[in-house]
This record gives C-alpha cells, sequence and structure tokens, in this order.
C-alpha cells in the first residue's frame, strides 16, 4: 500500500537521522497528528535518541565518576609512597632512626626534612640517626638541603647522627661544607646507636 | 478492570499497575479497558516495563484519541512480541464490544 508523504516530513526525519550520526543525541522530530505508518517512525526514532540521550549522560557520569576514584587513588599513592619513603622508626625512647633507600631528589629531600623535623618535635626525641646505608645517590643540589636538615634537627634540641655515608656522599658533603657543619658521622647504624644508648644509659658503654 | 491514562506515563504509574494485574493482584489475568487522553505519553523507564505486563491479563481493549499515543502503543506492542491480546480502538464502545467477545472466547 503506497502512502503519500509530505517531503518536508522526509526531510526533517532525515535531518535528524544525519544530526543523530554526528552525536547530537538531542534533537527530536516533532510530531504532528498523522495516522499513518511514518508516524510510528517518528515516534520510534525519538524513543532512540531519548535513550542513546541517557546512555550518553550515565557514560559521561560515569566517566566523571572513574576520573574522581583515579584522582582519590593517586593521592592517596602519593600519601603511602611518601610514607614509606620516610619511615621514621623510634628505636629507642627519644631515639629516632631514618634509614633511606634509593635516589634522593629534592622533592624527596624536602618531604623528608617535613616528616623527620615533625617527628622530632612529636616525639621530643634527643638523637636522631640518619642512615644513608641504602642511599644510592643524592642529586648534586640536595645535599644542602640535607645538611640545613641536621642543623635545624639540632636546633631542636636533638643531636643528628649520620651513619653508612659512602665515600661518593662524603666527597659531596666536603665540596659543600667542608668542615663548617660539625657532623657525627658513624660507620653503621648499630654503632650510632650503641653511642646515643651510653649517652643515654651512662653506665652502658658503647663498643 | 478499567485504566485511565493521561500526562506523564512514570515507572511509579507502572508499577502500581503491576501490583494490580500481576499475579496475586485483585485484576490478575482479567479484561482491561484502558482510556487514554491525547496528552498521555511514557517515559523511557515505564517505556520498558509495560510490555512485561503481557500475560497478566486476558486481553486489553486500548481507546486511543491520537495518532501519536496510538504510535507509542504500538511500539511498546511490538517490544511485547505478538499483539493478539492488545486492540486499540478510537471509542470506548467498540473497545467494549470487542472485550465481551474476548470474554466469550
Amino acid at each position: 500500500m503506497a502512502v503519500p508523504i509530505e517531503a518536508a516530513r522526509l526531510g526533517r526525519l532525515l535531518d535528524v537521522v544525519v544530526a543523530a550520526s554526528q552525536g547530537d543525541f538531542d534533537v527530536r522530530l516533532p510530531l504532528e497528528e498523522h495516522d499513518d505508518p511514518l508516524l510510528e517512525i517518528e515516534v520510534g526514532i525519538n524513543y532512540m535518541l531519548e535513550e542513546l540521550a541517557a546512555q550518553r549522560d550515565r557514560n559521561a557520569a560515569q566517566h566523571e565518576e572513574l576520573r574522581t576514584n583515579a584522582r582519590v587513588l593517586a593521592e592517596q599513592q602519593d600519601h603511602l609512597v611518601a610514607a614509606l619513603s620516610t619511615p621514621v622508626i623510634e628505636v629507642w625512647p627519644g631515639v629516632l632512626a631514618l634509614p633511606l633507600i634509593g635516589h634522593i631528589t629534592d622533592a624527596r629531600a624536602a618531604t623528608i626534612t617535613a616528616t623527620l623535623l615533625a617527628r622530632v618535635a612529636e616525639a621530643r626525641a634527643t638523637h636522631v640517626i640518619l642512615d644513608l646505608t641504602g642511599v644510592g645517590a643524592v642529586e648534586p643540589g640536595t645535599m644542602p638541603g640535607l645538611l640545613r636538615m641536621s642543623r635545624a634537627i639540632e636546633l631542636l634540641g636533638a643531636t643528628c647522627l649520620w651513619t653508612g655515608v659512602g665515600p661518593e656522599l662524603a666527597r659531596q658533603v666536603i665540596a659543600i661544607d667542608a668542615g663548617a657543619t660539625p657532623m657525627r658521622s658513624y660507620g653503621r647504624l648499630a654503632d650510632a646507636l650503641a653511642v646515643v644508648l651510653a649517652a643515654k644509659e651512662p653506665g652502658r658503654r658503647a663498643r | 478492570m478499567r485504566i485511565y491514562t493521561s500526562g506523564s506515563v512514570t515507572l511509579a504509574d507502572t508499577e502500581l499497575l503491576f501490583e494490580r494485574m500481576g499475579p496475586g493482584g485483585d485484576y490478575h489475568g482479567e479484561r482491561v479497558l484502558t482510556l487514554t487522553t491525547k496528552d498521555t505519553a511514557y517515559t523511557s523507564e515505564a517505556r520498558k516495563r509495560l510490555p512485561q505486563l503481557r500475560g497478566h491479563y486476558l486481553a486489553m481493549a486500548v481507546v486511543v484519541q491520537s495518532a501519536i499515543v496510538r504510535a507509542a502503543i504500538n511500539l511498546m506492542v511490538r517490544f511485547s512480541g505478538e499483539a493478539g491480546d492488545v486492540r486499540m480502538f478510537g471509542s470506548e464502545d467498540e473497545a467494549l464490544a470487542w472485550l465481551d467477545v474476548a470474554d466469550a472466547g
């Protein structure tokens, strides 16, 4: 059965199909009370566009949720990495030890300084042992920051002891600060700890 | 059972219908006369849920005054598969006459 259809109606239908195929799902066909089979197609196309727009909105909401989750995870990861890169341990009442591992950059040195100074103040530490045994390298510009941290610890009333300083680090310290800052340096963490305990408990002898 | 619909038919309206017409409902397996107004429209959720009513009524006669509403109902009937138990009419008398025959059959 042939059904006469206005060209204008077909034109509108094609316009909407073209717009939808280009990603515009907010277009709708104007519906009029034509009692013919094309009306069902027009209504169906509008329903389809409604579903596509709703799905697009749901996808956008899910995308935003994923981005938020990723941001939260990244922040949690940053906190975790910061905590793991600055493992301050209270090895004895008032004695803090910070065994450092890996490469020390400016940013990491800043984190270490902030964390350590806060812990020194919080624990009312008398001694801080900075163990560099596991440090592979310190960026050339970073060493002054570590030395300033050592001075800041002393200003807080605690004694800073360095352990595990290798030949390369020793050269860096001397190149920057030859003799200006008195440094207490020991070969091993155990040596520094023995000295500290002897100081805290005069009856105990350092080996 | 007689249903009057006008304006936007939502999922909540549809669920109410399922309570009455679903298994255990007062009108389960009955004949249904639905009277629609020209401004009746169905939300996306209602359009997806309504075809699932099929099988919960003996026959449904829908009186429509608008070609647009008829097109919308036709599409929902297509979603549900066979359309033998749903028929659309222009007047209530015709619809009731068809339901009487459906009852007799």
